[in-house]
């Protein structure tokens, strides 16, 4: 069967269809340890027989055995089989369980295991190619769709559906994101920044899948289906895993209360179902037997449009500001910095003009000849990195937009197109290809003269783009403010703005360029802005420290009985403000300031760790993502190094020392880095061991450093055994040392059973070694 | 003839459930939700689904709904969710915890309704299409009938009140008719 996207729509227009469940803990439950993907080469029976089940419980979709089938997971996880034969095999068992069967084949396609860049280490190209990699394969094998999930990275996924489409327009895409109960993935974007982008992006459905038991995804799943415009599909976990007396692992959900949860996710209109860890085919059996294959129920999808970074979004009503300040044109200093890559600027820049009260920031590098386009993808990945605004991308060349696009995490505003055919196609292509909302300069080659004429134009070009795909709501035109100091007639534009404002098209202005070469520019700015938000304006490029025009926006807005609430992320504690808006030079010059009253172990134990474990709590909280703890981990790290290095050798032994290691056979350690670097942050001495680390390595480790606390992580459920195969080994060796242990698979009534201590986060685990110090001290002192 | 329900044949709608207790499903808050499915969860584990059922050429007029004029062939059916789920929503009642007995009494409700339901298709599926599905209470049929119907399907494992009112309490008795 050879599946178009038409068709497969039409599949889910007549009735809910389903997925098939876990495949890893089904396979060790069947006893087998290891990387289940050899299996397709090892052990097909095994595969074919699980599949044979799925389909017997009656799925719709059956996914290929190839979750960590690409490149980069493969060669972390040591398997020498060539990725062909492992991708090969699995889509042909899949099909021989599907055999004779109305079965569809999706090619299964899950995270490199890496983050990419600025998190990570790889590039987004790099990314690309794996993905492409993979999914050619198993294109190439016969799959009839794809379903990319348990993402946790918007890039990535990014990356792997560009990867796919590249290689054929006409195969069906589902896309799961993978989200913690407060509905934000670990790499701080929301369900609705994701929902919101996917919707441009070229898949046919939208989801979520694995971490969360049913019960605790209906939040999560109750915005996707309010956000998305595509079908939607989910796919819970049956509840965490739990370890029994005999060392196996089971999963807490039964297949009665999973399906009688699944409802739920029926009435919220879902389109697809399915299950992820720890369902089984008698979970899906009894589900699809007791839901029935009905027809999906109507959904009532928000209609708003909205612009996002990785981690804020912003909905375009009722009136988007964007910030105008990064902008190197005609600034000789500032392009200088920019050509030489130091971005501190553009990042002073973003967070003040955030805290003026921007919504997106306009990011223009000045004159493009004198950049490559690593200039642009590095100050994205800047920007990224301290979680700013959404960005509207003014860039002249196409290609330097198109590797920003590439880059850039979330829903931006690309700037501009005028409205001539050849342009308006690339700017739909990019619209298409990477999510977005265009602004739409009234103009082909000349700007006309008359208002009716510049409305006219942008009239015509927003046909074409509708036609092309590209709904008007999705487009901001610009109907051109030109310099009254050259005489021009600033009436045009107002009046313009209110044709266009009738007709139901969203209208946004450069706002400066009214004043050029002007004295008092704020107040002609002000008053300007006022009369065209009077018109109906809907968006301006404008700058935010000019105190009347931001209060023109609130106060004409209010005259049309629009209120605009802004919530402000300020901290009272401004050491806590300096790590957060990474003001490192800010944050020394206050540190060295305290030095002359304090000692630097005073500063680094009583002042900078105490801020560091505020943040912490910030980040449990859910008020700050993770990539904002990241960050101000890196913040605050060369200031513990310099307090670290006035400090005298007698106090150096009091800082504490803690070793890291993810236990043998085990490959994850993202979690356990970023528990590393909040520790460190906290003024702790790290030492890490790395990944997949024998018990008497550790041993080793611990007679050679003296470690104080030993924190171990362990992340499947065939590995949280070696935890206390260490535990056990120091105990024979008669060493006392707390344990701390974290990874998806533990939780505290394991670590428990084992006698070591739990720590759920980053945040949980400085909180954790606090207490045991304190515990530690009270023994000893 | 006696007939024991897989699980499947006697579990419910959750909108159903919530509709007995007068809530919107979309308007349903976590906690509720919750609670719902534990209850739900925990009321499968309380019942002890049966149906006794006979093919009858007539049945005593008393019962005989008017609709039925005609009909061949009868198929009488008891079902019942059986007596520890009384137990346990009297149990919730006696501690005050009476959220919980009221959403444990309309999940049973709404159970036996699915029972009644799965039954009547596989009758169906058996003899065709037939009458409507009927019961004492409804028409022409007094509810106090009920007490005819178990004496006539000799169940004695059924009490039967002069009210009509039977025990274990989710329990119902039902016709559907064949011409």
């Amino acid at each position: 069967m050879i599946l178009t996207r038409k068709e497969f729509l039409g599949l889910l227009n007549e009735r809910i269809h389903y997925l098939d469940g876990a495949y890893g803990t089904e396979f060790f439950r069947s006893g087998f340890k290891g990387v289940i993907e050899i299996l397709n080469i090892e052990n097909k029976e095994m595969v074919y027989s699980l599949q044979k089940a799925y389909v017997e419980a009656g799925v719709d979709f059956l996914l290929t055995n190839t979750f960590s089938a690409n490149r980069l997971k493969l060669e972390t996880l040591k398997v020498n089989y060539d990725l062909r034969d492992i991708n090969y095999n699995a889509v042909k068992i899949a099909k021989m369980a599907a055999a004779n069967k109305n079965v569809y084949i999706l090619g299964d396609i899950s995270s490199t295991g890496h983050f990419i860049k600025p998190f990570g280490e790889i590039s987004f190209n790099e990314a690309y190619d794996v993905f492409k990699e993979q999914s050619e394969i198993l294109l190439n094998a016969g799959v009839d769709g794809f379903i990319i999930e348990t993402i946790s990275d918007l890039k990535e996924l990014k990356a792997a559906i560009l990867a796919i489409r590249d290689l054929d327009d006409d195969i069906p895409i589902i896309a799961h994101m993978t989200f913690n109960k407060n509905g934000v993935s670990v790499t701080g974007t929301s369900v609705e920044i994701f929902v919101t982008l996917l919707n441009d992006l070229d898949v046919d459905v939208i989801g979520t899948n694995c971490t969360l038991a049913p019960e605790e995804l209906v939040p999560v799943f109750k915005k996707i289906s309010e956000y998305s415009k595509k079908p939607v599909s989910v796919e819970p976990n049956a509840g965490k895993p739990r370890l029994q007396r005999d060392g196996s692992v089971i999963y807490k959900v039964s297949r009665e209360r999973f399906a009688i949860c699944m409802e739920d996710f029926i009435e919220m209109g879902s389109n697809i179902i399915g299950g992820c860890c720890g369902t089984s085919p008698d979970h899906i059996k009894f589900m699809i037997e007791f839901l029935g294959k009905v027809k999906s129920k109507k959904r009532n999808i928000l209609l708003k449009e909205f612009v996002s970074s990785r981690t804020k979004i912003k909905s375009t009503e009722p009136f988007l500001i964007i910030g105008e300040k990064i902008n190197a044109s005609g600034k000789k200093n500032f392009q200088r910095k920019i050509r030489e890559k130091n971005t501190e600027k553009i990042v002073e820049l973003a967070i003040t003009q955030e805290q003026e009260g921007a919504h997106v920031l306009d990011v223009n590098l000045g004159i493009e000849k004198l950049l490559e386009s690593s200039h642009f993808t590095t100050v994205i990945n800047e920007l990224d990195k301290v979680s700013s605004l959404p960005l509207s991308l003014d860039i002249q060349q196409y290609e330097f937009m198109e590797e920003a696009l590439k880059e850039y995490v979330g829903r931006p505003i690309i700037n501009s197109s005028t409205c001539k055919t050849e342009q308006l196609d690339k700017a739909i292509y990019l619209l298409k290809r990477y999510g977005g909302i265009l602004i739409l300069l009234t103009m082909k080659d000349k700007i006309p003269k008359t208002a009716k004429e510049r409305a006219e134009i942008a009239k015509n070009a927003i046909k074409y783009l509708e036609k092309n795909g590209i709904n008007k709501e999705r487009v901001f035109v610009d109907p051109l403010v030109l310099p009254i100091g050259a005489k021009k007639d600033p009436y045009v534009t107002i009046e313009a703005i209110n044709i266009l404002s009738r007709s139901g098209i969203n209208t946004s202005i450069g706002l400066s360029n009214l004043s050029f070469g002007m004295p008092n520019r704020e107040a002609l700015n002000s008053a300007f802005l006022a009369l065209c938000i009077n018109e109906g304006l809907s968006a301006a490029i404008l700058n935010t420290s000019e105190r009347s025009t931001m209060n023109v926006i609130f106060g004409s807005l209010m005259l049309k009985g629009i209120e605009i609430t802004e919530k402000k992320k300020f901290f009272e504690n401004p050491i806590v403000n300096m790590i957060l808006k990474k003001k490192e030079t800010d944050l020394k010059r206050e540190i060295e300031k305290l030095l002359e009253d304090y000692s630097p172990l005073q500063i680094s134990q009583d002042i900078l760790s105490k801020a560091m474990e505020y943040v912490g709590e910030l980040y449990s909280k859910g008020e700050i993502h993770l990539p904002e703890l990241i960050l101000a981990a890196e913040t605050v790290s060369p200031i513990f190094e310099f307090l670290n290095s006035l400090i005298e050798e007698k106090d150096n032994k009091q800082i504490t020392t803690i070793l890291l290691a993810t236990v043998e056979g085990d490959v994850h350690d993202i979690g356990k880095k970023i528990v590393g670097t909040v520790l460190k942050s906290a003024g702790f001495n790290i030492i890490d061991l790395g990944k997949d680390v024998p018990a008497n390595v550790i041993l080793s480790a611990i007679k050679k450093y003296n470690p104080d606390i030993l924190g171990l992580s362990a992340m499947m459920t065939t590995t949280i055994g070696k935890i206390k195969e260490v535990k056990d080994l120091l105990k024979n060796e008669n060493i006392k040392i707390p344990i701390i242990a974290g990874g998806a698979s533990m939780n505290g009534e394991i670590a428990k059973k084992f006698g070591v201590f739990y720590a759920k986060n980053a945040s949980d685990a400085l909180k954790l070694v606090k207490k045991l110090l304190k515990d530690i001290e009270k023994v000893i002192g | 003839m006696t007939y024991l329900p897989n699980d499947i044949e006697f579990m419910p709608s959750k909108k159903m459930i919530f509709a007995r207790l007068g809530v919107r499903y979309k308007n349903v808050d976590q906690y509720f939700n919750k609670k719902v499915n534990d209850i739900y969860v925990e009321g499968m584990k309380y019942s002890k689904p049966k149906v006794w059922w006979k093919i009858f050429d007539r049945v005593p007029e008393s019962i005989m709904p008017e609709e039925f004029s005609g009909v061949k062939k009868i198929v009488v059916f008891v079902s019942t969710l059986g007596k520890h789920i009384d137990v346990r929503i009297d149990k919730y009642m006696k501690n005050n915890e009476i959220l919980n007995g009221t959403i444990l009494d309309a999940w049973a409700s709404e159970a036996l309704e699915a029972l009644n339901e799965s039954f009547d298709i596989r009758l169906r599926h058996m003899f065709g299409e037939g009458t409507r599905r009927f019961s004492p209470g409804y028409g022409n049929v007094d509810i106090r009938e009920n007490k005819t119907v178990i004496r006539l399907m000799k169940i004695e494992s059924i009490k039967v009140f002069e009210s009509g009112v039977m025990i274990p309490r989710k329990t119902t008795t039902c016709m559907i008719g064949w011409w």
